[in-house]
């Protein structure tokens, strides 16, 4: 049991506003950290999460414009009178997309950068870079070019150039939101260590409930700007079961009554794809999609299961073999037909977004496909209003939340009533209760009949949502399965690193093997 | 130090950087439909140059103008992109600072405003590329005098009407806040 | 002696040196001369020309162009062909070979100079020109983000193509560009404002100087070159303006 030390820092925040806004983006916030603290800080869809990290790192009001009433103090030194580019004495600050905070060109290079600043000498330097590095197993990776990097690398040198600082306080915007499971765990018993051993105080935004409440020691539930209860890890965990409990059982009974219907979306036949820089995409791809199917593609980070849905919307072409969809090849002249019939869901809703109101890029989509019923209206408020974002149609998309716009975009291609969904890692980037509102949307798609393919690494959510699971494994089908008999195949699966022993939610808890 | 002309906090730094990509890519796609479209004039090209050139001084003021412009040319010569990326250099430098000379005088909220900015804009860079026509190319000046005229006629009206409406846009999201 | 071991002060030297001599010299003899001259430079220091292999088609291009345009245009010389309102003259062909041949010494040049040292070189010379830090290392942030940013603007088109977009002819990607460009400004301004504040908390701009991990010196065999080189210009400038007097 570690030990919690003095106050060191005091977070009073009676209100903050954005200009051009009536609501404040927080209110009422009155807590301190301690100093061996870790705080994981959960909730909603755009309920001012990040904001909060903000306001203590001192990007508000440094760096964003906002009316704060209140004041942040760290080892009692107001944030309000220091400059930003003084505040890496007190905060160490990683935010969600590792690769736009990642400044150098080789790896070396970044986690020297924010040393080079500070003006320490060059030896000291050296020295200090090494042991990041080695801390964050990336040790031999100095010259490694961070353009080259995989997610979950490019997410530790983040980490490694933070923590090289010294910082007494280390803030986490949903560290492990873009990591496979493998990752994540990775990364938590790292910061768990840290908050262990060093006594270092973390205050992080939650992305998984699974690892990170066996280190936490608080948690925060903050709902439209209020953090509305604290919770000690193990209240957090129990509450929560209970409400997965139910839904789970819900979902199951969906998978185990599925009937396979004869129905043919797409066929796969023989298909090798092989990319221009000879890198293999994937080989041998025999897969049958029936109506209905709700099927999830797994498998870990560069297994093929992207280039397997970029082939199916013809994006890529099959360097062998032959695709059919609606029982039509996707040729030249059917493609536009067949992207019709489809909605492709992609990783980054921000890759389509561009009108400057939310039922505008609904609309756009209906534009593109030659929609001109005078019904349109009613479809773009339909499809809003399925995804929860009707009382934002007027707004700029952009100032809707990350989760709020990966709703968006599932709203621009529900509008042209597909019959076939493919989403590509859906959930990436969003925290848990984000995640499980889109996927919760897909399941409602999924029963009203239309067909889902989904792409994810994230094990929990396939197993709880699909009626079929295909698993890829080195650009191959390893396993094609219905859902419901997935207990026979767990070893299996775990050989090519597709571990389900260990997530199934809970668990932990259940057994009584938590600890906090 | 004039606040509507200067800005030189990282945010403007590093929007002048990763702007100046945005551009550079952007640029060359408009080059290659042009170069199916109107290879001798240039159209569309012209065009987006205008309309970076004045939408970067709007979202970050100066040096960000320059830097962008320096960033676009200078990567576009490095890369091969456009090996003609030299005789842009100064036309991006120039016609940068003519539009932050003008747009400070103006509130920028009239459409009168951007078209004002960027004839300043156009007739300036179009002329450094007519120089360069001229002297490297040898083109009769009266030729390059007519090219480099419609360009920068189209590029005002065009990339007048844009920089409003897209930075308009811009506003509206908070990304620039 | 490699290209790497020369301070990126005598690579601009030589580089200032190779446009103006581009910019000066009037006949295809000379040119060619000049080019030469720099392609052995390039080949004497990095034993290869590979990297300038991809703006030999964009220069053919460009001759062809240039060429058409003389061939209308052109109005010095003799008239050698006339057909119609179409009428050569004997000047066009060699003007389009001397414009094509200097804006060949200009790009070859330009790419010489900008590939021959790294990001962080580059830097340290912009600094030993009283360039303040956080202006001078703007340099590796450009060469950082680019690959990342083109790659993200294909993922872009991608997406956009998949909600129905079509782009396959000049006509369709004209009108693909404003659903393909929009996307990339908002998520390159976004990306801008993160990894400022990155930067920004990690200490950028705290003081007027920085660590930095390498350093730059000139050697005196830089000190002697680029000399050299200076006195070449004064030289020729002098003969030149000299007569005017």
């Amino acid at each position: 049991m570690k030990k919690i030390g003095n106050k060191i820092a005091k977070v009073t925040i009676e209100k903050l506003v954005f200009p051009h806004e009536e609501k404040p983006a927080l209110k009422n916030i009155d807590f301190e950290i301690n100093q061996g603290d870790f705080i994981v800080i959960t909730g909603g869809v755009a309920s001012g999460k990040s904001i909060l990290l903000h306001s203590i790192t001192g990007a508000i009001p440094h760096y964003h414009n906002a009316e704060l009433t209140g004041r942040v103090t760290i080892m009692g030194q107001n944030i309000k009178d220091m400059r930003l580019n003084k505040m890496s004495d007190y905060v160490g600050y990683m935010m969600q997309e590792p690769q736009n905070q990642i400044i150098g060109l080789d790896v070396y290079e970044d986690v020297a950068f924010g040393l080079g600043n500070l003006e320490i000498p060059l030896k000291e330097i050296d020295q200090r870079v090494k042991d990041t590095l080695e801390f964050v197993g990336l040790s031999g990776y100095e010259s490694r070019q961070t353009a080259s990097l995989s997610g979950g690398q490019a997410q530790r040198v983040v980490l490694a150039s933070v923590l090289a600082l010294n910082a007494p306080i280390l803030i986490l915007d949903q560290p492990t939101a873009e990591l496979d499971p493998q990752g994540r765990n990775e990364l938590y018993k790292r910061l768990g260590q840290l908050n262990k051993t060093q006594n270092l105080t973390i205050v992080l935004v939650m992305d998984r409930i699974e690892e990170v409440l066996n280190y936490a020691n608080r948690v925060f539930y903050i709902q439209s700007g209020e953090i509305v209860k604290q919770y000690s890890p193990e209240e957090y965990y129990m509450e929560q079961i209970e409400h997965r409990k139910e839904k789970i059982k819900y979902l199951t009974s969906f998978n185990l009554n599925h009937v396979k219907s004869s129905e043919m979306i797409a066929k796969i036949t023989d298909v090798f794809y092989q990319y221009k820089n000879d890198l293999l995409g994937c080989e041998d791809i025999n897969l049958d999609i029936f109506k209905g199917d709700f099927l999830a593609i797994i498998g870990l980070n560069g297994s093929g299961k992207s280039t397997l849905a970029k082939l199916l919307i013809g994006l890529l072409k099959p360097s062998k073999g032959e695709i059919k969809v609606f029982n039509q090849p996707l040729s030249k002249e059917k493609l536009a037909e067949i992207r019709s019939r489809v909605g492709f869901l992609f990783q980054n809703p921000d890759y389509q977004i561009f009108a400057s109101t939310v039922e505008e890029e609904v609309g756009f989509s209906l534009k593109l496909r030659g929609d001109v019923n005078e019904k349109i209206e009613q479809k773009i408020e339909e499809s809003l209003e399925f995804v929860g974002l009707l009382e934002y149609k007027k707004m700029h998309p952009h100032r809707l939340s990350r989760g709020q716009r990966q709703l968006l975009a599932l709203a621009s291609i529900l509008v042209s009533d597909p019959e076939f969904i493919i989403a590509d890692e859906p959930t990436s980037g969003l925290d848990e209760n984000q995640g499980y509102m889109i996927m919760d949307k897909l399941f409602h798609l999924s029963k009203n009949g239309k067909t889902i393919l989904l792409i994810t690494h994230d094990l929990t959510m396939a197993k709880d949502y699909s009626n079929r699971l295909v698993a890829l494994h080195n650009h191959r089908i390893q396993l094609d399965i219905p859902t419901r008999d997935l207990d026979q195949h767990l070893d299996t699966l775990k050989e090519i690193g597709l571990n389900f022993h260990n997530l199934i939610s809970f668990r932990e808890v259940q057994d009584g093997t938590f600890e906090a | 130090m004039n606040e509507k002309i200067f800005r030189t906090d990282t945010k403007a730094l590093v929007g002048s950087v990763i702007i100046g990509i945005v551009m550079l890519i952007m640029m060359q796609v408009t080059g290659r439909i042009d170069a199916i479209l109107d290879p001798t004039l240039l159209l569309l090209n012209g065009t987006c140059w205008a309309f970076f050139t004045g939408l970067i001084v709007l979202m970050y003021r100066q040096p960000a103008g320059i830097i962008a412009g320096v960033v676009e040319a200078v990567v576009a010569m490095a890369t091969g992109y456009s090996p003609l990326g030299f005789f842009f250099l100064f036309a991006n430098v120039i016609g940068s600072i003519v539009y932050s000379l003008i747009s400070s005088r103006f509130s920028m909220e009239k459409l009168s405003h951007h078209i004002i900015a960027m004839l300043g804009t156009a007739v300036t860079g179009n002329l450094c590329v007519m120089v360069g026509l001229i002297y490297v190319f040898h083109l009769d000046w009266k030729i390059a005098l007519l090219s480099s005229s419609i360009t920068a006629f189209v590029g005002t009206i065009v990339a007048g009407i844009l920089t409003k409406s897209i930075y308009g846009s811009l506003q509206k999201s908070a990304l620039l806040q | 002696m490699g290209l790497s071991k020369l301070d990126p002060r005598t690579k601009l030297a030589w580089y200032v040196l190779m446009i103006y001599f581009s910019l000066i010299s009037g006949t295809v003899v000379q040119l060619c001369l000049v080019l030469l001259a720099g392609i052995m430079a390039s080949l004497i220091l990095t034993g290869s020309l590979k990297q300038y292999k991809v703006v030999i088609l964009i220069l053919l291009f460009l001759g062809l162009q240039i060429l058409v345009v003389q061939l209308i245009f052109c109005r010095e010389g003799v008239l050698i062909y006339q057909w119609g309102i179409l009428k050569i003259y004997s000047e066009a062909l060699p003007l389009a070979i001397t414009g094509l041949l200097k804006a060949s010494i200009i790009v070859f040049a330009s790419m010489q100079f900008f590939t021959s040292a790294s990001p962080q070189e580059f830097t340290l010379m912009l600094m030993k020109f009283k360039i303040p830090y956080r202006f001078a290392m703007l340099v590796g942030l450009s060469v950082r983000f680019l690959p990342l940013m083109k790659a993200e603007y294909i993922s872009i088109i991608d997406s956009q193509r998949t909600r129905g977009l079509r782009m396959e002819s000049a006509w369709d990607n004209l009108k693909g560009i404003f659903p393909t460009f929009l996307p990339f400004l908002y998520r390159s301004v976004r990306r801008a404002t993160e990894t400022a504040l990155a930067m920004e908390l990690r200490g950028y701009g705290r003081t007027k100087t920085r660590t930095f991990t390498s350093n730059i010196a000139l050697k005196p065999y830089d000190t002697v070159l680029i000399s050299a080189m200076l006195v070449v210009i004064i030289i020729s400038l002098t003969s030149k303006v000299l007569p005017l007097i």
